[in-house]
């Protein structure tokens, strides 16, 4: 019992509205389990989920939702008594192993936080784990399916590591339309849906920051422009085309890097090797509050991407929310970002030229800056205001949850299963075999004569 | 003739699916039972026994063609022919009239059930509409037909082979004993009748015949009400030992709610037994005239123990009605000769 309770976790309305009960035994559980970090654990992906769930809180979800974290393997065999698992799966094996073994026994929109799984699948390969050889396998069934230049420039994308786990789900949740085309560039036919990411800070968040932010800027010498690159620390952030920029830039200019420390990633040698020290600071690991009032106090903000892995920054939200001017690549998910909200530099390996000519061009004009700043704020605040995230959390787990439930696509699964068991290929359904089966449960689907006769009956009876 | 059967289910179906075999093949037909088996839940099951009978190709079978198919039970009926000939014992009820039903109703509780109830609505306005011909079993089962899907349909009566062995046999004097012979489930109250049993106040006993799931239940009825002496149970009983029993029974009790057809009431006719059953058991009643060929009486214990009660006490009244009944079955229900003639006509 004491096992069962700490499976759950109770989150209230305020800062959670969906609720969930504890240690309650099997059959009295929630259609749908959702699984994900929570805070504190240290990933991004805790606090969208926290994000997320305050949302479905706020609109008001109807569904019944248990809420599971940590995941772990005794946890296993709780997971199929539910309708739906909403699994949040990141690169990250310490996080989500767990989490993306429960969505094979769990029909399950999953979460893709990165498109390109390619550490997580390593580390369930070296952890011995078969679904790590099966996902390798698939990926690299599918190596040079995808044509998209875009794709093809970024490496860890160009072998779909996530395309064993998106086959096996009932729907897929991602948070750009980049997402859903670079499924459907490898032959993904399951269910996507394009839900944008949590506004993760109150409104008032950025206004509370202020005395810290004015604290951090002069703490780095009271610099007329403060470039903040936030976020963790790696070589995909093109951190080191920052740090050559920076040399093009004025002595008025400060660079200050912020976020988490990832291993095996230095950016100090390169400053140093730069001769930049005194203007790009570094602060890693920076509490939560530190890290806002860093973004509130930036001028400008640096967020690229190469390679890119599919992922939607978090960083850049924040930023955005806090309406400032951002520079980000010209690449993936950050195309899906409004033209008026950022500015944009060539995608691939950075030019550290035109980064420094973008954040000239930031520096030297108030007006665009601004407008930059007013348009990302914008965007943030209608995101914000309309619940797109809740809204599309639950657009997507509603679908889904439907089609589990629908009968016809159970018995579909059943006759595919039955399909493959035979031996039938791919090849030879599309030649026809089995065909039959599913026109004719296709041929079930109600039409408007099966409704009037059926209100007919039920006013007559 | 198409048939999805259930395994270690017997009822009324199997027994007119054999009927009609037998009767087509006497008739010089070449004829044939095809069955699937079938499980109605859940209710994704009931939706894949519906595509497998939809998408099942019965044109020819071994390079022969075959000229007409028949089909009596859901989902069979749904296969597709040039020539499909409908013979409709029942839709599938809890999609229909029994939907709503506080006892009876499951599909509506299974969470895809009204997903699966729009399927078998749509599935049936196309199958039953697309047929050469449709005939039901008993005027009941046209009437919630064109209630339901507003599809015509003719009704089609038909005796059972116990009905027709007694048809061709002697009634024998009037026993102390009324008869119920059914499948022993909800839907045919055996409970109700075992309950009657308490208000009785003549010698008169009660014999329930047949087998199924609420058998252990209806036992712990009997012996819990203290009844075992007036109500007894034969199981599984032979064709020849069914016979024996309505011939030597006071009278016929088939109080089923809502029944298509019922072959109880017209095999009780043909042992030229009255019928006792209830103003809502359906069927029943296209034959059951009150006072006339049996009795008809409101789903009440007291009440079906006070006809019981009369049948004990007016014998001379139960020996007439149960005469009554007899010619009624022979002028209404047609033998098999004249029905393969109309169903193939």
């Amino acid at each position: 019992m004491q096992a069962a309770r700490g499976l759950r976790r109770r989150l209230r309305g305020g800062t959670a509205g969906v609720e969930v009960q504890h240690g309650r035994g099997p059959g009295s559980q929630g259609d749908v389990v959702f699984a994900g970090p929570l805070p504190s654990a240290p990933t991004g992906i805790a606090t969208y989920d926290r994000a997320v769930l305050d949302g479905l809180g706020r609109i008001g979800f109807a569904g019944r939702m248990d809420v599971v974290w940590p995941v772990r393997t005794q946890d296993a065999g709780r997971f199929p008594g539910y309708h739906l698992g909403v699994f949040q799966l990141g690169n990250n094996v310490e996080f989500h192993l767990e989490i993306y073994r429960a969505a094979y026994l769990t029909s399950a929109l999953v979460v893709l936080h990165d498109l390109a799984l390619d550490d997580f699948v390593r580390g369930l390969k070296a952890a011995g784990d078969p679904l790590g050889y099966m996902a390798a396998r698939e990926a690299a069934r599918l190596r040079g399916t995808i044509g998209d230049p875009d794709v093809v420039r970024n490496e860890p994308l160009r072998e779909p590591w996530c395309a064993h786990v998106v086959r096996r789900a009932r729907g897929v949740i991602v948070h750009s339309e980049f997402g859903r085309r670079y499924l459907q560039s490898f032959g993904c036919r399951t269910p996507v849906f394009v839900v944008p990411h949590p506004v993760i800070e109150a409104p008032e968040a950025f206004e509370r920051s202020k005395p810290r932010a004015r604290e951090l800027r002069s703490s780095v010498g009271e610099p007329s422009f403060l470039v903040v690159a936030p976020g963790d620390m790696n070589e995909a952030k093109q951190l080191g085309a920052l740090v050559r920029a920076a040399a093009r830039l004025g002595d008025d200019v400060h660079i200050a890097i912020v976020g988490r420390c990832i291993e095996g990633y230095d950016v100090e040698p390169m400053i140093e090797a730069a001769g930049m020290g005194a203007r790009i600071t570094v602060h890693a690991d920076v509490p939560d509050a530190d890290f806002l009032a860093w973004l509130g106090a930036a001028d400008a903000v640096v967020d690229l991407r190469f390679p890119h892995r599919g992922e939607v920054s978090g960083s850049l939200n924040r930023a955005m929310q806090a309406g400032k001017p951002s520079v980000v690549s010209a690449t993936g998910t950050y195309l899906d970002v409004p033209d008026d909200a950022v500015l944009r530099i060539a995608p691939g390996e950075a030019d550290s030229e035109e980064l420094a000519h973008t954040l000239r061009r930031l520096r030297d004009d108030d007006n665009l800056r601004a407008r930059v700043g007013a348009g990302a704020a914008a965007h943030i605040e209608h995101q914000q205001v309309s619940e797109a995230t809740a809204h599309g959390y639950e657009r997507a787990i509603t679908q889904t949850l439907a089609l589990v439930r629908d009968p016809a696509r159970k018995a579909m699964a059943i006759w595919g299963k039955s399909l493959v068991d035979a031996g039938i290929t791919e090849r030879m359904v599309a030649e026809g075999f089995g065909m039959e089966y599913a026109r004719a449960l296709g041929s079930f689907e109600p039409g408007s004569e099966v409704a009037a006769a059926r209100e007919n009956f039920e006013r007559s009876s | 003739m198409l048939h999805p059967q259930t395994a270690f289910v017997r009822g009324g179906a199997e027994t007119h699916t054999e009927g009609l075999v037998r009767a087509l093949r006497g008739a010089g037909h070449e004829a044939d039972l095809v069955q699937i088996a079938g499980k109605w839940y859940p209710p994704s099951q009931l939706a894949h026994q519906m595509a497998v009978w939809r998408s099942f190709d019965i044109t020819e079978s071994n390079g022969l063609e075959v000229d007409a198919v028949i089909g009596l039970k859901f989902p069979a009926y749904l296969a597709q022919h040039e020539r499909k000939i409908v013979w409709l014992i029942h839709q599938h009820r809890t999609a229909y009239e029994l939907w709503d039903h506080p006892d009876y109703a499951d599909l509506k509780r299974q969470d895809d059930g009204a997903k699966v109830r729009d399927m078998v609505w749509e599935a049936d306005r196309v199958a039953l509409g697309e047929a050469k011909r449709v005939f039901t079993n008993a005027k009941n089962v046209r009437d919630r037909l064109w209630a339901s899907l507003r599809i015509p349909a003719e009704p089609l009566y038909h005796p059972s082979h116990v009905a027709e062995e007694l048809l061709d046999s002697t009634a024998g004097p009037l026993g102390g004993f009324v008869l119920f012979p059914s499948r022993m489930e909800s839907l045919k109250r055996q409970s109700l009748a075992i309950d009657a049993m308490r208000h009785v106040s003549t010698g008169v006993r009660l014999v329930l015949v047949g087998r199924g799931p609420d058998e252990p239940k209806l036992r712990e009825q009997v012996e819990r009400l203290g009844l075992g002496g007036r109500v007894s149970f034969e199981i599984g009983v032979s064709d020849e030992r069914l016979l024996q029993l309505y011939r030597e029974a006071l009278g016929v009790y088939f109080g089923p709610f809502d029944e298509d057809y019922g072959y109880v009431t017209i095999e009780g006719f043909a042992a030229s037994r009255p019928v006792v059953t209830l103003s809502d058991s359906g069927g029943p009643l296209e034959f059951v005239l009150d006072d006339e060929t049996g009795l008809v009486r409101p789903p009440q214990p007291t009440a079906i123990a006070e006809a019981f009660d009369r049948l004990w006490n007016d014998r001379a009244g139960a020996e007439r009605m149960g005469a009554a009944g007899n010619e009624l079955v022979r002028a209404e229900v047609p033998r098999w000769p004249e029905i393969i003639a109309r169903l193939l006509d």
